[in-house]
């Protein structure tokens, strides 16, 4: 189990992308040994370093330390070129397709919630490219890690809980923005990453659960006392589980349980019996 | 380049997933006319989306997708087991669409799929060669083409119910079944009743419709429609199933029968079939530990060689078989 109790994971290629989001979510940096990351309570970012196989081993480290991976979504924000000129410098994007340029993997976030982004395609390559260097760029974006992120993330999350925003900082035509370009650029795209923030929270909120902490842990004290298998205290866990479904109350008290004193399997067994018939009489 | 500015919530079908080799069929066509402000996204082959580890089937299916593909061999299956084939030998399905617009507690397709988006084989042309072929090999067929799916709940994306009932109206060797909870007979009223297509309406009670059929005609609406097809000359089906183990079951089962008795015709109703709840194990597992909006799965049930079924299968059968007996003679009613 992880150690860091985030729900949004944001993962940036460089420092001077993270900027804007560090100062706009009033991120602190942290003591960590292998990558510059920033926390608030719900917000973690991590520094990967350009390319794809950074990206990836930073998305695979901070995803591996979060505590509860379940209520965990993960976006990477970063600067992307454009073939396309009629995206402008600083429009921000929505990646709906990510492919791999060295493998044709292709990778597929569920967007399913409301967004103002344009929505487009995106290819990472090993490389910093161009269009005049005779690439054949299959997708109208082109940038350096999201195949690697996808691919780490997707490993740990469900796709609705993964999602890439990418800024145009280039028309592949060999332009490099100053660093106070691409942080003012990162600050226009703010209230764009901020949408997809609270949207993966609002779908973290609304998931609902049917035992809830103080139940499962009763059960687990019950399955102790009992000395049930581990197989058992999976079937004990599954008819509290539907008892709960079927009759929309409480778990029943099963207090005197805690009174007897089961001295072997066999003994733990037969209470077990009775436990069931308790549940599955209603 | 499409955003989804505008969207209250998000619209169902925001998305269009293309395989680059179903661009240039007139299907393809016809559905992105149709979803006009759609985002298209390109793709290589359908599996990588409708495939994708870990999606949330649950999720999709309020914000379904289309995924429009190219099918490849094979085009036909066997009928399975599980289903009834009505006594007809040479039992076949072909599955033009992968799931369902209506979300059903019940549905086995959840437990079947990964994704709950859309599949569209655009390809419908190779399946007629494929029963072609195979109706030239064995001299008949019965053929259902609405397993996967719900095919006249989707005729207004898609009109493939037509198309397979002109196909079939040509072919006396095959008797082919589309089966329907929807009430969109009129999307197909103008085609002349062929004899050797059937159409099956799923009727379940009110009070089950309500409750585990989500987003489906009500029982009146397909009563309406099967009304029609009926009096238009169509063979018509009744497929009660799956009858639901609720609190009074046996009260709201036979009121239900008495009420689709007397409100329709029964003397030209083609047959009946009665199927209780059941479901393969893994499926069954599955839904069980994912659909938390439902109490369907929460009932005791007992296992059948890898089938999950209720204790008092045999009971429930007979009792809506027994009520239909007063209606219906028993060569038309299928158990």
């Amino acid at each position: 189990m992880g150690r860091w109790r985030s729900k949004i994971c944001i993962v940036t290629a460089l420092d001077f992308e993270a900027r804007a989001i560090i100062e706009h979510y009033g991120l602190i940096g942290m003591n960590n040994p292998y990558f510059r990351v920033y926390v608030n309570d719900d917000i973690m970012l991590i520094i990967s370093g350009v390319g794809k196989i950074r990206s990836s081993i930073a998305t695979t480290y901070i995803l591996s330390n979060i505590e509860d991976i379940e209520h965990c979504a993960v976006i990477n924000v970063g600067l992307c070129g454009a073939q396309d000129t009629n995206y402008p410098l600083g429009m921000p994007i929505l990646v709906n397709k990510i492919v791999d340029a060295d493998t044709s993997y292709e990778y597929f976030p569920d967007i399913l919630f409301p967004h103002d982004m344009v929505e487009e395609g995106l290819e990472t390559h090993q490389v910093r490219i161009s269009i005049d260097g005779g690439s054949h760029i299959g997708e109208k974006l082109v940038d350096m890690e999201a195949s690697g992120f996808f691919e780490s993330a997707s490993t740990f999350l469900p796709p609705h809980r993964l999602s890439c925003i990418k800024v145009v900082s280039d028309h592949l035509d060999g332009y490099i923005p100053k660093k106070n370009e691409v942080i003012g650029m990162m600050q226009e795209t703010i209230p764009y990453i901020d949408c997809v923030c609270r949207a993966m929270l609002k779908d973290m909120e609304t998931s609902t659960t049917v035992l809830d902490e103080d139940e499962s842990a009763y059960l687990g004290k019950l399955a102790r006392c009992l000395r049930l298998t581990v197989s058992q205290a999976h079937e004990l866990y599954d008819i509290a589980f539907k008892y709960k479904l079927r009759t929309g109350e409480k778990l029943p008290p099963f207090d005197y349980i805690f009174d007897i004193k089961v001295s072997s399997k066999e003994e733990g067994k037969r209470e077990f019996e009775k436990l069931k018939r308790i549940f599955w009489s209603r | 380049m499409k955003s989804s500015r505008g969207y209250f919530g998000v619209d169902r079908f925001s998305h269009i997933y293309v395989e680059e080799r179903a661009f240039e069929y007139d299907t393809t066509a016809i559905v992105l006319k149709r979803f006009k402000d759609a985002n298209i996204i390109p793709i290589s082959h359908y599996k990588n989306v409708f495939n994708r580890p870990r999606q949330n089937f649950w999720l999709q299916k309020d914000h379904p997708n289309i995924i429009l593909a190219v099918k490849d061999e094979p085009f036909l299956y066997k009928g399975p087991d599980i289903c009834e084939n009505f006594g007809n030998r040479h039992f076949y399905y072909a599955s033009t669409i992968l799931n369902c617009i209506y979300d059903c507690h019940y549905c086995y397709l959840q437990g079947m799929y990964q994704s709950a988006n859309i599949v569209i084989f655009v390809n419908i042309e190779d399946f007629f060669e494929a029963v072609d072929r195979e109706l030239s090999f064995l001299g008949s067929m019965y053929l259902c083409t609405s397993y996967d799916t719900d095919l006249l709940a989707l005729e207004g994306i898609l009109p493939y119910s037509r198309k397979w009932i002109e196909f079939a109206g040509r072919r006396e060797d095959l008797l082919m079944e589309i089966r329907t909870k929807s009430s969109n007979y009129e999307r197909i009223r103008d085609l002349a009743p062929h004899p050797n297509v059937i159409l099956a309406w799923t009727l379940s009670p009110n009070e089950i419709i309500q409750a585990y059929e989500k987003g489906t005609p009500s029982l009146d609406a397909r009563i309406r429609a099967i009304h029609r097809a009926i009096y238009d000359g169509w063979k018509v089906r009744l497929s009660l199933e799956p009858i639901i183990e609720v609190k009074d079951w046996e009260q709201i089962y036979i009121s239900f029968i008495d009420t689709i008795c007397t409100l329709l015709p029964m003397d030209r109703i083609y047959d009946v079939n009665i199927g209780v709840f059941r479901m393969n194990k893994e499926y069954f597992k599955r839904i069980s530990k994912n659909r938390l909006d439902t109490d369907i799965f929460s009932y005791p049930v007992e296992m059948d060689d890898g089938v999950v079924c209720y204790g008092d299968e045999g009971n429930m059968k007979e009792v809506v078989a027994r009520e239909l007996f007063k209606y219906l003679p028993g060569r038309k009613i299928y158990i």
